[in-house]
């Protein structure tokens, strides 16, 4: 596994950790906005939800080390983004309330099971497909991405190599080896997800006794 | 090599063909942004501390707009946003060629949103450059800037300042014509602690005047502007800021405030003399000696252009700069919060006679101050905030750190600190933490009262929160109290026509009418109304917002003509201001059925119910929470039918959605599962609607507050299972306490303790205590008609029951009209078809029988039974007992042969569903067996007789 930094989420869960916060809100906000927009959430009702859900993230995160039964990260999030969601239209109307200061977003209870929706396990695989090509797009060299960039857009292999003036054989290669590269970072990544619920199981075993009335 | 988790299949990398391709195609694909109200999004365009901005298509036009919107959105306290929205009409009255135009003022989901010009341009110094990085020519350049100047002096003569000027808001188009954005917009800052950090906030910074760096915001005024406009000016001619602001916040603060601009023409050794003194003149650190008006500017500017002599003179830096070191002093920190807090106010209108009276201008910019810095701390509290602390981050932590850093940092302006503990006590209200809320409410309300006295209007504002909090903890009289001395207070420095005595009026409504005063209530909302209608266009959601407060007043006091006119001209209103979908209308049509079907009026509620609904799945869809609500509503109206099959299963359709969305834990859940239960209950399934009653009420204590009505709904119901089991002497103690609950909370007489009364009433009556059974029923009856005189469902069941205890003791004849006006009432509020309505004829019917008047009997228990075949499934033993007993008054009536398949059918159906032991049955059978022994076929008799139990 070729991530040199600890894992983002346990960085997460470290409240010293001063940017890990503005990285982890860069690398969901598309995947919680997309989320909702299937949803049939309106844009700025999608931007309300992603700032309940980093709220009711930077609250519980820290946290997590207490809390049983934790899930996976991907449901415990998708948890959080519906109860948000719900959150947002439990509020009558949005502005016919009659609390006139703000209004907190709590975190669901994990309840330690997975199930999620069609959508979001969609959306959750294309989370990883864009993470790990932004990745690619960053270590590889500019000129076999833009040959990439052709394959994706739906050249032919014939005409990418006519483009660039390469062998078709260098072009499938160059396809070959994204491709590869994809596998192996999303594989990364999400191995990198599992240690989050992986390392909160471990810390539980170690407290749970002592916690169980917390829950 | 990674060992491949499970998913890994999913993302189709193993697979021979190139569907990975199409994955990550389709990953990669722009995020379609869909629709905001009417505009279709086209592109996030920028993404600020203050909102975030659209690119959008204007419908019918097809022009393209800018459309910006808070970036806390819905999560915006309600006074940020009535003051978001007074800006945006401020805004919107400048019509200037080069000021980006305001189309309209929009409301999304009761969120403001501001639609405006498109500008296609190139922020002003970036075109004061060609591509090359050569200037353009400077006369060229001028007469932009002066363009912008005129602009600036339009706005500045009606009072209105910019506070923002920096070259992002200044587009020049393709003709060369500036635009000038962001008036009044800049306001609300949501991550302003983070960017400190980060600088991303240096680009503001860098324009910002050294007044605005001290939180001294009554120097702040049109020379503010003009020093900024001063640094786009140098920016434009010399291609640089005139201090380097670099990446250290202080180090910037320190430069603007101290260091001494290059001049320009060492940069841009063209530039002559004149040219450089009236740059440097708008950037004196000291406002006294910079222009003091654009228009002074622009007309030195004039004079350059024509040669002539110019008025500027040049600067004493050297002499400033001790001067300004001097006068900087006090927690840095706090000066860079109120940097941002003020500067994030693009806009103040303000009267200029002010500016004479300093004492008067000192304490109303005071009070600013503290405004700024009280909402700046809800934005904050309400967006993302995470690199606030250091230390631990939960929202009460967040809090708590706020309130420390107020006492520390804060501790020499107490006025802020007294602000910052006032808005964490909103906060921890809203979070129903209510001692923690209480504590900072109270310190705020110490520090207020130490600073400006008892008669201020923070001090007022301090009184209100604290009266309102008392309201959630359900103290009414407490609350009462303090709001109405906070009411006084802003009556007498405000006057009666302001939005802040509205609201104060408009609390204090809404607490008496929780503590059951409707008609004290009354008044309150309608002052409020009255405020708001003046003050606010028409169509506001806080207009609507109190029209159905006061409707819920109507329907309370009984007022139904009132209070339906009430929601039904909410409605009008939302709907002729919205003509297409919207969920204002939805919301309001959902509410004005809702109270429909609470009155009656099944048949008008449905229509209205029916399209909220489908209103509600053109705009959001089927898997959306909001129809979960719409679910909910059509169950109740299933159930108010007598359709409790059908009403059980949308219940638990509604039930299945909203633990989808909220998981299990939840209030909403509670409401839902006490309906669903009372449903199940009506279907006489006991013992599954008391787990999912226990349940609800095992989640009540957990989640509400133990005043809270939802309690005593879950533990009437279960004592409502209790009396169905028979068990009358634990459902009587129970209904004691509960009574006794919703008196001490409401009063003598109110719905709820009616409603205790009367159940309390009929558990004494199964137990023979028919002396206070009666005298309870009576209450009950007599209280209901006055309190729930909306509620023709409510007085028919109450007088039914009184009049079962009349017929106990034997008052034959005034049990009558009880009866009839129940059935009356059933009829023309259920319909001619209902099981209730079928009750009341059965009830009528039973009362006749026993009076003998057996003609009239007859009747009534015709029409029941027939009823019942319709509505009851066959073979159904309330159709049964019916059928038996038509049948017997036949006998009596001398019509054997038409009695006795009646009294066949009767029996043996009883017989099938409840056994041949049931009273029913065995009452059924001494009736077939008298008919036989009327008829004189004692053979017939004898063969049913040794069924008897009792012979």
């Amino acid at each position: 596994m070729d991530t040199t930094q600890p894992s983002l989420l346990l960085r997460v869960c470290d409240p010293a950790d001063q940017t890990a916060w503005r990285e982890f809100d860069t690398r969901y906000r598309d995947l919680i906005l997309r989320y909702c927009r299937r949803l049939n959430l309106q844009a700025t009702d999608a931007e309300d939800v992603r700032q309940m859900v980093m709220l009711s993230l930077t609250k519980a995160l820290p946290h997590f080390e207490y809390s049983p039964q934790v899930g996976r990260f991907r449901s415990y999030l998708y948890k959080t983004i519906r109860n948000a969601v719900f959150q947002l239209y439990r509020r009558p109307n949005h502005a016919d309330q009659t609390l006139d200061t703000v209004v907190l977003a709590t975190v669901p209870h994990a309840d330690g099971s997975n199930e999620t929706d069609a959508a979001w396990e969609q959306e959750w695989i294309h989370h990883h497909y864009r993470l790990a090509m932004s990745t690619v797009r960053q270590t590889y060299e500019a000129r076999s991405v833009q040959v990439f960039d052709r394959l994706l857009a739906g050249d032919t292999v014939a005409v990418v190599a006519d483009t660039f003036q390469l062998s078709t054989q260098a072009v499938h290669k160059i396809k070959q080896r994204i491709r590869d590269r994809l596998k192996e970072l999303i594989a990364a990544q999400i191995a990198e997800e599992d240690l989050w619920s992986h390392s909160i199981t471990g810390v539980l075993s170690a407290h749970g006794q002592a916690e169980s009335g917390n829950g | 090599m990674v060992k491949l988790n499970p998913e890994m299949a999913d993302f189709l990398l193993d697979r021979a063909d190139d569907s990975w391709l199409s994955q990550l195609r389709d990953a990669e694909a722009p995020l379609v942004l869909g629709q905001l109200g009417r505009f279709e999004l086209l592109a996030e365009i920028n993404r600020g501390g203050q909102g975030i901005v659209y690119r959008a298509r204007q419908p019918g036009t097809g022009r393209d707009v800018a459309i910006k919107r808070l970036l806390a959105g819905s999560l915006t306290s309600q006074q940020a946003r009535l003051r978001f929205e007074r800006e945006i009409e401020v805004a919107a009255q400048l019509k200037h060629p080069n000021i980006v135009t305001v189309f309209s003022r929009e409301d999304v989901d009761g969120q403001p949103l501001l639609a405006m010009e498109w500008i296609e341009g190139q922020p002003i110094t970036r075109w004061a450059h060609t591509d090359t990085g050569t200037p353009r020519a400077l006369r060229d350049q001028l007469e932009v800037f002066l363009r912008v100047c005129t602009a600036l002096e339009h706005a500045h003569q009606r009072g209105v300042l910019h506070r923002d000027i920096k070259p992002g808001n200044i587009l020049v188009d393709r003709e060369d014509q500036p635009h000038v954005l962001d008036f009044g917009l800049a306001r609300l800052i949501s991550e302003p602690v983070l960017q400190t950090l980060t600088m991303q906030f240096a680009g503001t910074l860098a324009y910002a005047a050294p007044e605005q760096l001290h939180g001294q915001p009554e120097k702040i005024d049109t020379r503010s502007d003009l020093y900024s406009l001063g640094i786009v000016l140098y920016e434009m001619l010399t291609g640089q800021l005139p201090y380097p602001v670099g990446t250290n916040l202080t180090e910037a603060v320190t430069r603007i405030e101290q260091a001494q601009p290059l001049s320009p023409s060492r940069l841009r050794p063209e530039l002559d003399r004149e040219l450089e003194l009236i740059v440097l003149k708008c950037l004196d650190k000291e406002p006294s000696r910079r222009y003091q008006s654009v228009t002074d500017l622009a007309d030195d500017i004039r004079r350059y252009l024509r040669g002539e002599a110019i008025q500027a003179h040049p600067p004493t830096l050297t002499y400033q700069l001790g001067k300004l070191a001097r006068r900087h002093r006090g927690p840095f920190i706090s000066a860079i919060l109120l940097f941002i807090v003020v500067a994030g106010f693009s806009i103040i209108t303000f009267s200029l006679w002010q500016l004479s009276d300093r004492a008067r201008q000192n304490e109303t910019q005071a009070r600013q101050v503290a405004q700024h810095i009280s909402d700046f701390l809800q934005e904050m509290l309400a967006s993302i905030n995470p690199d606030i602390g250091g230390t631990d981050i939960t929202v009460r932590e967040v809090l708590d750190q706020a309130a420390s850093d107020a006492t520390t940092q804060l501790q020499d302006f107490p006025e802020v600190e007294a602000a910052v503990r006032q808005t964490m006590g909103e906060a921890y209200t809203a979070l129903s933490l209510y001692p923690e809320a209480d504590e900072q409410l109270q310190r705020a309300l110490t520090l207020r009262q130490q600073l400006f006295g008892v008669h201020h209007i923070d001090t007022a504002a301090t009184q209100a929160a604290i009266g309102y909090l008392r309201g959630h903890q359900a103290e009414y009289p407490e609350a009462e109290q303090l709001l109405r001395t906070a009411l006084q207070i802003q009556i007498d420095l405000l006057g009666a026509q302001h939005l802040t005595v509205a609201k104060s009026h408009y609390i204090l409504g809404q607490i008496l009418q929780a503590a059951g005063r409707y008609n004290e209530a009354k008044p309150e909302l309608d002052s409020a109304l009255q405020i708001r209608q003046q003050l606010l266009p028409a169509g506001s959601p806080e207009i609507s917002q109190i029209m159905n407060d006061l409707a819920s007043y109507y329907a309370n006091t009984g007022q139904i003509a009132e209070a339906e006119n009430l929601y039904r001209q909410t409605l009008e209103l939302l709907r002729t201001a919205h003509p297409q979908d919207h969920p204002d209308v939805e919301n309001a049509l959902s509410k004005l059925g809702n109270f429909l079907l609470g009155s009656g009026k099944l048949d008008e509620a449905e229509p209205l119910l029916s399209e909220a609904q489908s209103m509600g799945l053109r705009l959001w869809g089927e898997d959306h929470i909001r129809i979960a609500g719409h679910l909910e509503e059509q169950a109740r109206l299933q159930r108010v039918r007598g359709h409790d099959a059908e009403a059980e299963t949308l219940y638990r359709q509604a039930l299945a959605m909203m633990i989808d969305f909220a998981g299990e834990n939840h209030s909403s859940i509670v409401e839902l599962k006490i309906n669903l239960a009372e449903t199940i209950y009506a279907q006489n399934r006991l013992d599954e609607a008391q787990t999912l009653l226990e349940e609800s009420l095992l989640l009540s204590t957990q989640l509400l507050s133990p005043n809270h009505q939802m309690l005593n709904i879950a533990r009437n119901n279960l004592a409502a299972i209790l009396y169905g089991k028979g068990e009358y002497a634990s459902a009587e103690t129970v209904f004691r306490d509960i009574l006794a609950a919703e008196i001490t909370q409401y009063g003598p007489s109110s719905p709820a303790a009616a409603s205790a009364l009367n159940n309390l009433g009929m558990t004494l009556l199964n137990q023979g205590e028919l002396i206070e059974a009666r005298q309870r029923l009576e209450v009950a009856v007599q209280m209901t008609r006055s309190v729930e005189a909306d509620n023709p469902q409510s007085i028919a069941t109450r007088e039914a029951n009184l009049a079962k205890v009349l017929i106990a003791q034997g008052e034959l004849n005034a049990a009558e009209p009880l009866l009839t006006e129940a059935l009356t009432l059933r009829q023309q509020s259920l319909g001619e078809q209902h099981p209730q309505t079928a009750q009341s004829l059965f009830a009528l019917g039973d009362l006749f029988e026993k009076q003998e008047r057996w003609a009239e009997a007859e009747t009534r228990y015709r029409e029941c039974w027939q009823m019942r075949q319709l509505l009851q499934p066959a073979g159904h033993w309330t159709t049964a007992a019916t059928a038996s007993a038509l049948g017997n008054t036949l006998t009596h009536q001398q019509r054997y042969t038409d009695a006795e398949p009646l009294l066949l059918d009767g029996f043996n159906q009883l017989r099938e569903a409840k056994g041949v032991e049931d009273t029913q049955t065995q009452t059924a059978l001494q009736r077939l067996i008298a008919l036989y022994e009327a008829w004189n076929q004692p053979a017939q008799a004898d063969q049913y007789r040794p069924l008897l139990i009792n012979p």
